[in-house]
Parts: C-alpha cells; sequence; structure tokens
C-alpha cells in the first residue's frame, strides 16, 4: 500500500496534466469578396490546434494549405500578399476565458482573447467563440474580422474596389482528446 | 474594298479568339495535379524531417514521395512514423490499418512546429 500510493498520486497527477485536446485536420476559411464582384475566398482544411483544461489555445496554419477555387488567385495569395515563402504560418495564441472541462457537457459561450500573427506581425483579438462537446470531440467555433492593413498586406490599386477591407475569418476545429 | 474590309474584319475576329483563350487559360489554369506532378523528393519519412529541419524554407509546394509506417488514421489522413501527416485527395482510408508500410504520392505544406510535424495535402496512395 505504502508503495502503490506514491504511484496511484502520479498517475492521478499526470492524467490532470496531460487532459488537453488536439487537431490537426482543423477547417479555417476567410471571406473578402465583394458583392457584384468574383467571390474572394479560401478554406484551409489543416489548421492544427491545442486547447488545455485552462482554456490556454494554439493554433497554427500553414499558408500554404490555403485552397481557392481559382489556381491563380491562389497564387497570388501565397506570391505577393501573404509572402508565404517567407512566411510559412499563421499563428494563434490565446485564452478562453473561464474555460474548464468540467463545464463541457453543454454548448457554451465564452469571450476568447488572444494575439493573432500573420507575416510576422501581432494583433490583438478578442472575440467569442462557441465550444460544445459532441461524441467525445471538442466542438470549437468562431468568427472574426480583420482588415489587410492590420497585416501590412498592400493591395493593388487595379483590384482595389474587388477585396473587401474586412476579411472574416471563420475557425471550426473538432478536437479530440489526447 | 469590300474584300479588304472583310479581310480586317477577319484578322481581327481571329486575334480577339485568340486573346481571349490565352487570357482564359491563363486566369483559369487548372491546379497542381498531384498524379503527373514531376517528383521533387522521394525517400523515407524518418529522413524527410531530418531534411526538413535543415532548410524548412525550400520544401513547401514540392511534391515528395514517401515511405513509411502509420501510426495513426483519422477522418482526413494519415500519421506515419509519428512526423508526418498526410492528408488524402479523395479520403480512401476505411481499409488502412496501424503499423502497415506505406508510399504516398503528396503536397508539401509545410512544417507545423506547434505539433512538430511535417504536413502534406492532396495525397495518394502508391503502393
Amino acid at each position: 500500500m505504502k508503495k502503490t500510493l506514491p504511484f496511484l498520486l502520479l498517475f492521478c497527477l499526470q492524467s490532470i496534466v496531460a487532459q488537453k485536446y488536439i487537431t490537426r485536420s482543423g477547417i479555417s476559411t476567410f471571406k473578402a469578396s465583394v458583392t457584384a464582384f468574383e467571390p474572394i475566398e479560401a478554406i484551409n482544411k489543416s489548421s492544427s490546434a491545442v486547447i488545455n483544461n485552462k482554456g490556454d489555445i494554439a493554433a497554427l496554419l500553414l499558408i500554404k494549405g490555403f485552397h481557392f477555387n481559382v489556381a491563380l488567385m491562389q497564387e497570388h495569395f501565397n506570391e505577393n500578399y501573404m509572402k508565404s515563402d517567407q512566411f510559412s504560418t499563421a499563428t494563434f495564441k490565446g485564452k478562453l476565458i473561464g474555460f474548464s472541462f468540467e463545464k463541457l457537457s453543454t454548448t457554451k459561450k465564452y469571450t476568447l482573447n488572444g494575439i493573432l500573427t500573420i507575416k510576422g506581425i501581432a494583433k490583438k483579438i478578442i472575440t467569442e467563440a462557441v465550444i460544445s462537446m459532441r461524441n467525445e470531440k471538442l466542438n470549437f467555433r468562431t468568427t472574426f474580422s480583420v482588415t489587410p492593413q492590420d497585416f501590412e498586406i498592400k493591395i493593388p490599386t487595379i483590384v482595389r474596389k474587388k477585396i473587401a477591407n474586412d476579411i472574416i475569418i471563420s475557425v471550426n476545429y473538432e478536437l479530440a482528446k489526447k | 474594298m469590300n474584300l479588304q474590309k472583310s479581310k480586317a474584319l477577319f484578322i481581327f475576329l481571329f486575334l480577339s479568339v485568340v486573346i481571349g483563350f490565352t487570357s482564359y487559360s491563363y486566369i483559369y489554369k487548372p491546379h497542381k495535379n498531384i498524379e503527373s506532378a514531376k517528383v521533387d523528393y522521394h525517400g523515407a519519412s524518418k529522413d524527410f524531417l531530418k531534411k526538413v529541419k535543415e532548410n524548412a524554407i525550400i520544401w513547401p509546394d514540392k511534391t515528395i514521395v514517401l515511405t513509411g509506417v502509420i501510426c495513426e488514421v483519422d477522418n482526413n489522413g494519415i500519421i506515419l512514423d509519428n512526423t508526418i501527416y498526410c492528408q488524402f485527395k479523395n479520403p480512401e482510408n476505411a481499409n488502412l490499418s496501424n503499423q502497415t508500410q506505406i508510399t504516398i504520392k503528396g503536397n508539401m505544406i509545410g512544417y507545423d512546429d506547434l505539433l512538430e510535424e511535417v504536413k502534406l495535402n492532396q495525397c495518394i496512395i502508391l503502393k
């Protein structure tokens, strides 16, 4: 008994520490479409994210993982707007205020606070996130908007009217227990 | 006079069609086709991670053929040797199981330093 107790404690401790949910195939989309022009939107189906018991959240997107319907648009996005050879990732680090795994049984809204880094430039994001639990999987959804100027993305005047100034980013991740 | 006019009209129409077609095929050019793309790297998945860590910048958008052992299967793809996450072009992994060897061809999209993995998409199974 004396020997098993420390082991048991260690085991319990580990299960607390190791409680986190991860995904490597999260879906992130953005829309910068202006009505009457060709839609400008892309989807990334390989976003990575980790959420732990304290509500800390970290996400990483590979810019080259964005898919556009028009291949030329994808090429311009990577080469001219995002400079993805130099800045290959976009990251988000933040916190879900008041989050804990115990509350997971119901769908709940949380305030999400964090830093979004694109092209090496950081921007503070405050938004609302919806979290629910379905079939042992944690579903994380949020939407917020940014502008091209936030990340020093220059848009040539010739296409200026075709790209919306508010770019809407939506995220829908299904995270599994790790 | 009349003949000259119709000749000019014909040349004008011909040029418009050519220019129209060229610009259309430039603007709506197809996406990279993984089946026919030239292979840029061929090897074992374990060696590839080392290569990527040496110089991560040169690899994105390259076409990679990798052989490795499946260690995890999910709805979208597989993980090879705990290091490479491969997402399938057409999810066809229903009959794949862990601990089997596989060779895939895919498009490298980058190194994920959050999960410390290399990511490939549009993967197809070769063997």
